[in-house]
């Protein structure tokens, strides 16, 4: 079983799709990376002084067109209030992981779909079970695969990240607020992150083990996330804490507006994608392999 | 001989918008250890859905496959190191080169790369291994599947249609290659439309038809099975020399140019001394020969069907 699943792993990342992905991600950071360290500064006074001049102008432009606006709207401009900060703090790394969490979500799914999918697009799912008939190994190894590829290829994306971004922090913007408690929110929210999108990759591939087709499993996948979990909250709000959509947001961002803990919306999610991995399977085992 | 493949009743019904439809019914099959062994019948008869029976990647409507002295259902996955296959046309990634695919799939029994490098090399696609797929020809492609089906150094190799796409050389080679391969002591089960192909390389056959096996057995015994023994008789004058044959009391009629005659070979003198007897003289005498493409097209007919017992 062990071998099965190695042998997944390194199809996994002989696909040309993940190989794409992965240059795009790259790209993506070496853009986020110099695009931060060109923007952040530690000139604080100017980029207060311009906010602030831009504030006085907007509230001078305000008051003149007072007929339109009305001088309520326009209200007291206290520039003491205006302020502006320049540089990038990379005590705010967190945020920016959990900002990226939901692309990779997405992208988790569609490469879960594609790896799935595309054994049925080019038919080596016949020629895979003519060297292993037993189904379920197939399809677990599958799973196996796809869920530790896709949480190591998030972990080490979101390291990258990190260290994209902390020249900008170190030469050009701040480091405060670094600490021991930092280091173990990072850890912890960069976790969350890759095991969402590793769930996310899993999904996609339980959709494509049915499905049958890259395509239409991404079309089920999204389908049900974007539109059904969104008709369904907005019908039944009391529903909220059982889509998979607020679960995952209550794992990544937990807070106010969640409707459950960290570890509530993950338990929920495992719980569903495991759901859905093992009807995935159950339907493979049944399927005749035209 | 003991059978390496044993097929009892297989039926396989699948079920469409227009109601079941029946791909193999009620099939019987041996396939005794060792040798090539032909599986034919014309489209739709039911080889390849048979094929998928034996592979364990279609689940029988009724009836039971073993392989290997295993039920393909159920303990497979027992002996299925010890079984190539191709399905079909044979299928790999197409961004990824030739010795990727097959390194990949030798990966799942730990197969090395020296093994990949020898089945590439026995199948002629040593110099184009490192080459993407998705560059290959269909026969290149085939190549890669029977060299997918070698890697395991199997005791059954099952390939279904591995002439498809070849160019003649390549179907020469892959001749060549079958009958090693059942030199070798592996039983090759394969299912082909190329008869004379067929006819040149398989020790036995089975021929299919809807569904069922409509005659199997050694290649010579298929050849001649329903027939009497015939002699093919030319001399100058037909219709005298068919005169001459009646009253001699041997059973004859005219086709074409030519008389058949309803004899066995060692009966042969009584043609040609009754001849000669009349002053006729053969410009030729021969076993009437039939070719495996004459016999499949008379066992695959409709009406025959009706013979068959279900």
């Amino acid at each position: 079983m062990s071998r099965l699943v190695r042998v997944e792993i390194a199809r996994f990342f002989a696909r040309r799709a993940v190989r794409m992905s992965g240059m795009l991600l790259v790209l993506g950071l070496v853009l986020a990376g110099s695009l931060t360290f060109a923007l952040s500064h530690r000139d604080v006074a100017a980029a207060t002084g311009a906010a602030r001049a831009a504030a006085t102008e907007e509230h001078a432009v305000c008051l003149r067109d007072e007929a339109t606006f009305g001088a309520e709207r326009c209200g007291q401009l206290e520039l003491s209030q205006v302020t502006a900060d320049p540089r990038f703090h990379l005590a705010h790394l967190p945020d920016v992981f959990r900002g990226a969490s939901a692309a990779l979500v997405m992208l988790g799914i569609a490469i879960g779909a594609s790896f799935v999918g595309g054994e049925w697009n080019h038919r080596t799912m016949t020629s895979l079970l003519t060297w292993e008939p037993r189904r379920s190994r197939v399809a677990a190894a599958k799973f196996a695969a796809i869920a530790v590829s896709a949480f190591g290829a998030v972990l080490v994306f979101e390291a990258l990240l990190g260290g994209a971004l902390t020249p900008a922090a170190a030469f050009r913007g701040t480091t405060a607020g670094v600490d021991l408690g930092w280091f173990g929110e990072v850890a912890g929210v960069a976790a969350r992150g890759a095991a969402l999108a590793s769930m996310g990759a899993v999904l996609g591939a339980a959709a494509a083990f049915v499905a049958r087709s890259s395509a239409l499993a991404l079309g089920i996948a999204f389908g049900w996330l974007a539109v059904g979990e969104n008709v369904l909250r907005n019908l039944r709000p009391g529903w909220a804490g059982w889509l998979v959509g607020d679960n995952a947001v209550s794992f990544i961002a937990p807070g106010i507006d969640a409707p459950r803990s960290a570890a509530g919306g993950g338990t929920m999610v495992a719980i569903y994608v495991a759901f859905a991995a093992l009807a995935a399977t159950a339907v493979f085992r049944r399927r005749d392999i035209a | 001989m003991s059978a390496i493949i044993e097929i009892e009743g297989l039926r396989k019904e699948y079920r469409g918008r227009r109601g079941p439809t029946v791909a193999v019914g009620g099939l019987d099959l041996a396939v005794p250890d060792g040798g090539v062994f032909g599986f034919l019948g014309p489209n739709g008869s039911g080889k390849t859905t048979t094929i998928r029976c034996l592979l364990g990647l279609v689940r029988p409507s009724a009836g039971r496959c073993s392989v290997l002295g295993v039920d393909a259902q159920i303990d497979l996955h027992r002996v299925i190191g010890r079984i190539g296959a191709i399905v079909e046309t044979p299928a790999a990634f197409p961004t990824m080169s030739g010795r990727k695919n097959l390194s990949l799939v030798a990966r799942v029994d730990g197969i090395g790369p020296r093994s990949v490098d020898a089945a590439l090399d026995r199948v002629g696609l040593g110099e184009r291994a490192d080459d993407l797929v998705n560059g290959y020809s269909l026969g290149m492609r085939q190549r890669l599947g029977i060299a997918a089906a070698l890697l395991k150094d199997p005791a059954l190799v099952v390939l279904d249609e591995p002439a498809n796409g070849l160019d003649p050389a390549g179907i020469v080679e892959v001749r060549e290659l079958l009958r090693d391969l059942g030199r070798e002591g592996r039983t090759v089960f394969v299912s082909s439309h190329l008869l004379s192909e067929v006819q040149q390389t398989c020790d036995r056959v089975a021929i299919l038809a809807r569904g069922r096996a409509v005659a199997a057995g050694p290649v010579h015994e298929v050849l001649s099975a329903g027939r009497g023994a015939r002699l093919v008789v030319r001399v100058d004058d037909t219709a005298r020399g068919l005169d001459v044959l009646c009253a001699a009391g041997i059973p004859a009629a005219i086709r074409g140019e030519e008389i058949r005659v309803a004899l066995e070979a060692d009966q042969a003198p009584r043609i040609t001394r009754a001849l000669a007897d009349a002053g006729l003289y053969l410009s030729e005498l021969r076993r009437d020969e039939v070719d495996l493409e004459t016999v499949f097209l008379e066992l695959t007919r409709e009406p025959h069907l009706e013979e068959v017992p279900a």
